[in-house]
């Protein structure tokens, strides 16, 4: 069997390292090479895991059959755009596009071109998600009365916090919760209320506290902070917790609470055992490659849920804004 | 002779595919018996052959029913003998499965006394037969992490261990009688001083006491390396598990406890309104899984068990050691009880 031929095009974002020795390890896969224009990232990145570097993306595209782009928020859009020129597959960083139209129109040509366009919902493969997503599917809590999630961290910090290339906290974190919650019950979001502020980091150009209330077709509600709201001192970056309720009972999950605490000379870490999902997630898309096809029954988010979830921020924003319910 | 289907100089069948397949009986079907065959069920290129038990329990059988153990022990498509009969069983059943040439996988503790400890060693050398014991702490993705960073970081301190639970359900109440379980420090401490012998080296000292009718017991370890590990065993707590493990080492300290690490907490209500259930789920590959997937990897290797026989008995002998102390309420070497 042929190891399919993966690049990773940028190393902006913070799980680069994750993809590039992920990719290098894979029996299945073949990681012919690293892209960035910036040059001397993508060049750190590749010494450090010992992988070639390409300044020219469309050399590098040649070469493989399929890419992970961890590119800034802003730049993914004409980075998957290029790699589906080329006839490549791709598995984009969240948010897709960063905006919903751009999301619909790499759907869209995606769906066009026959090519797998997922994003990096990672957190779908974490086993507490998809033993929480098969007791949702089989009805143990019975109707479902609400939602409470949480997906808080430390202010990432660099082009995360920067207008015109994250986006902030909604956009960094409230994707996750939104996305897990309609995977989940298979529910689609109705209307959207939140309430955003920059409380904890007032140097910074975006919202770093916020809260989002939402309401599903099925008439349940929900309740999301997204908040970059723990301190540098904090033992790991964040976490998430999701619990529903249920008229017959409750489920809660705390997708990273398996760790064993390390107190150094330098402060205390958390040392995660168990299976870390992003290498699930990024063996499951080497499968689709090789397959050609979204794999079915599979966690791998399809594009279509990246743009979906990109519609219920964008009203999240607009609410955030003007201050009222928005229906979507 | 019958004609066979075709299979290598050690009795293995071979499958269309290719792929070696383990015939497995399994000996008890209590508490442990259960876990291995649901355990064994999810691994490729294993089959159950048959289960031993004297008393049979309503509902499917995974496997075929034995009420006497050496029809199925002797079967041809038997290669490997998985024991989870109770403790005071142990050395007849592991002299039957060597006698019969079979590979063993032993429920701890090893035997449930010293003096038994020779015949074991006879039987599994005569019979060239490989033997593990299921000390599955070693097996846990959490102990293994505890495990790396301790080596990392210089494997020399202070350990504190716990492992408490309710008293635990075995036919005729074997549990509780500590003739034939060795109470809860040959049953329950035992996983713990395991990982801390495997952790911070050979025990050269172990103090112990016991309470509640060897239901409850503290034990300190002393290491070669001066090391100092305490134990505390307990059926006396609530229901389900409970593990704690500390390390103070040399500029750092590890901790874990399983009480924190709940990735997933379900609770339901019957139509009555009442609780129905209210459960941790265990997640993904069970320790039972991997300690038993690494034993027949061994085998198909023709390598020795991740978990040797020596190493198994090194940790029963502190176990063993702690029982003395307990009686004699002094210090015991664990080569004082075994020569």
């Amino acid at each position: 069997m042929n190891p399919v031929r993966m690049a990773v095009l940028s190393g902006a974002h913070v799980h680069a390292d994750t993809y590039v020795s992920t990719l290098r390890q894979l029996p299945g896969a073949e990681l012919v090479g690293i892209w960035d224009h910036v040059l001397h990232r993508g060049r750190d990145l590749a010494e450090r895991h010992g992988v070639l570097f390409e300044a020219d993306l469309d050399r590098l595209l040649e070469r493989c059959d399929g890419v992970v782009v961890a590119a800034e928020n802003s730049r993914h859009y004409p980075v998957v755009l290029a790699a589906l020129q080329a006839g490549k597959h791709v598995l984009c960083e969240k948010p897709l596009a960063g905006a919903a139209s751009r999301a619909r129109d790499l759907v869209a040509r995606a769906q066009r071109l026959g090519r797998v366009l997922a994003v990096a919902f990672a957190v779908r493969f974490s086993p507490a998600a998809l033993r929480l997503k098969t007791l949702m599917n089989n009805g143990a809590l019975g109707a479902l009365v609400a939602a409470v999630g949480a997906n808080c961290g430390k202010m990432p910090g660099g082009w995360f916090a920067q207008k015109g290339f994250g986006g902030g906290a909604i956009w960094d974190h409230a994707v996750h919760l939104i996305d897990l919650l309609r995977w989940m019950t298979g529910d689609e979001v109705k209307s959207v209320f939140a309430r955003s502020a920059t409380l904890f980091h007032p140097d910074i150009e975006v919202e770093d506290a916020a809260h989002l209330q939402l309401r599903f077709s099925r008439g349940w509600i929900a309740g999301l902070d997204p908040s970059w709201s723990r301190p540098a001192s904090y033992p790991t970056w964040g976490g998430l917790q999701l619990r529903f309720v249920g008229e017959k009972g409750t489920a809660e999950m705390d997708a990273f609470s398996e760790f064993v605490k390390e107190y150094g000379e330098q402060g205390v870490h958390r040392r995660i055992y168990g299976d870390d999902p992003y290498i699930c997630m990024v063996e499951a898309f080497v499968e689709a490659v090789r397959a050609g096809r979204m794999p079915p029954e599979s966690p791998l988010a399809p594009a279509e849920d990246g743009w979906a979830v990109e519609r219920v921020v964008e009203a999240a924003y607009r609410s955030a804004r003007i201050g009222r319910e928005v229906a979507l | 002779m019958g004609k066979r289907a075709a299979g290598d100089e050690n009795g293995r069948t071979s499958t269309r595919r290719g792929i070696l397949v383990l015939g497995v009986a399994v000996l008890g079907y209590g508490t442990m018996g259960r876990v291995h065959v649901e355990a064994l069920r999810q691994i490729q290129g294993v089959r159950v052959v048959g289960i031993y038990t004297r008393r049979p329990v309503p509902g499917v059988w995974p496997a075929p029913r034995y009420d006497e153990m050496k029809p199925l022990v002797t079967r041809k498509d038997v290669h490997v003998v998985d024991i989870c009969l109770p403790t005071h069983l142990h050395l007849e059943a592991v002299q039957l499965a060597a006698e019969c040439g079979k590979h063993i996988f032993l429920e701890k503790p090893l035997v449930r006394r010293p003096e038994q400890v020779p015949a074991i060693r006879d039987a599994i050398k005569r019979a060239g037969v490989q033997l593990m014991v299921g000390h599955v702490l070693r097996f846990f993705p959490e102990y293994q992490q505890l495990h790396r960073i301790a080596l990392a970081r210089g494997a020399k301190g202070v350990a504190g261990a716990a492992r408490r639970s309710s008293m635990p359900a075995g036919e005729d109440d074997w549990y509780g009688d500590v003739g034939k379980s060795g109470g809860v420090v040959l049953d329950l401490s035992i996983h713990d001083f395991d990982f801390c012998r495997w952790t911070l080296g050979p025990v050269r000292e172990v103090f112990c006491r016991t309470a509640a009718g060897g239901r409850y017991a503290l034990t300190t370890l002393v290491h070669d390396n001066g090391s100092l590990s305490h134990i505390e065993g307990s059926w006396l707590d609530a229901p389900g598990l409970t593990m704690e493990f500390e390390l103070a080492g040399k500029g750092y300290l590890l901790q874990y406890s399983s009480a924190a690490a709940v990735p997933l907490r379900v609770w339901t209500r019957g139509d009555d309104g009442a609780a129905a259930g209210a459960f941790r789920l265990p997640l993904g590959k069970t320790p039972y899984q991997r300690e038993l997937e690494a034993f027949f990897d061994s085998l198909r290797r023709n390598e020795a068990p991740p978990v040797t026989w020596e190493a198994a008995l090194e940790s029963a002998a502190v176990a063993w050691a702690a029982l003395r102390s307990a009686e004699s309420r002094r210090p015991v070497s664990p080569k004082e009880v075994v020569s």
